[in-house]
């Protein structure tokens, strides 16, 4: 299956999620016909391994694919551990992007206490958004959220 | 039709709760939950998200909560969970966007559950 760059950066999150983080950072930077990305969260790091492999993981059994469908789209996928800190990067060619920002963003967020997305392209920052102290469940919250994407996507064609 | 046992069921209630207790959204009667693990998503549980969502927006619907969850196996996925006062805990399988156009419109606001996708419980 290929996966959008939606899908690698919620399986990013669901990895900080189950990690025990409550802040995720997730940041784009587009240059060059290429997206790389960034996702800092302040969940545990309590295992040393091979976090990329196939089947590499601290939670159980039938578990650890997430990291490795990264990894199997940019083998250069680094993850590490700094101040206090779990960061992952990865970089993957913008024809991957996939579904709209609306759908795609859409699902990662609602997963952790707060998570935030920002996008630079060629150095400058486009925006950024988060869901903010009220959270994400009631339908007026979604719907709010899910304009504000809408508004970003038609000023900005990302 | 997938069946879960009396303490699958029970362990989804008590997580459910937990959750509801945690992030203290009393006072919304309905909670709609669709697992969103890896599996999950490999098989399109985030086009039933986002449907869920957009059909809530399109009708309205202030009294129901949307959330994510992790694996819902044994339960064959997309899979989602519908909470409320009315019917209990319903658990639905092998959602498509269509199904999850049906679950909004006819169990959602029509009060009427999807027997041709609920997983039932094994007695």
């Amino acid at each position: 299956m290929m996966h959008s760059l939606y899908d690698l950066i919620l399986e990013a999150v669901i990895n900080s999620e189950e990690a025990g983080a409550r802040n995720v950072d997730i940041s784009i930077s587009e240059s060059d016909g290429f997206l790389s990305v960034i996702v800092v969260d302040d969940g545990n790091f309590d295992k040393e391994g091979s976090y990329f492999s196939l089947g590499f993981s601290t939670k159980g059994e039938n578990r650890g694919k997430g990291l490795w469908y990264i990894a199997s789209v940019d083998p250069k996928a680094t993850i590490r551990r700094c101040n206090g800190k779990t960061m992952l990067q990865f970089k993957v060619p913008k024809e991957i992007q996939g579904e709209s920002l609306e759908e795609g963003l859409f699902p990662v967020f609602q997963r952790v206490e707060k998570t935030t997305f920002s996008y630079t392209k060629d150095g400058k920052e486009l925006f950024s958004i988060s869901d903010g102290k009220d959270g994400l469940l009631t339908v007026g919250q979604i719907s709010g959220f899910k304009k504000k994407l809408r508004a970003i996507k038609g000023e900005y064609d990302v | 039709m997938s069946r879960l046992s009396l303490d699958e069921l029970r362990a989804i209630r008590e997580r459910e709760e937990q959750k509801l207790k945690a992030r203290n959204i009393h006072g919304r009667t309905v909670h709609v939950v669709v697992g969103m693990g890896t599996s999950g998503i490999d098989s399109g549980a985030k086009f039933v998200l986002n449907t869920i969502a957009d059909e809530l927006e399109k009708a309205g619907l202030d009294n129901v909560i949307l959330t994510q969850t992790g694996s819902l196996a044994p339960v064959k996925e997309p899979a989602v969970e519908v909470f409320s006062p009315e019917s209990g805990l319903t658990v639905y399988g092998d959602v498509s966007v269509e199904d999850a156009k049906r679950i909004v419109k006819e169990h959602l606001i029509g009060g009427k559950i999807l027997d041709d996708k609920r997983v039932a419980r094994e007695e």
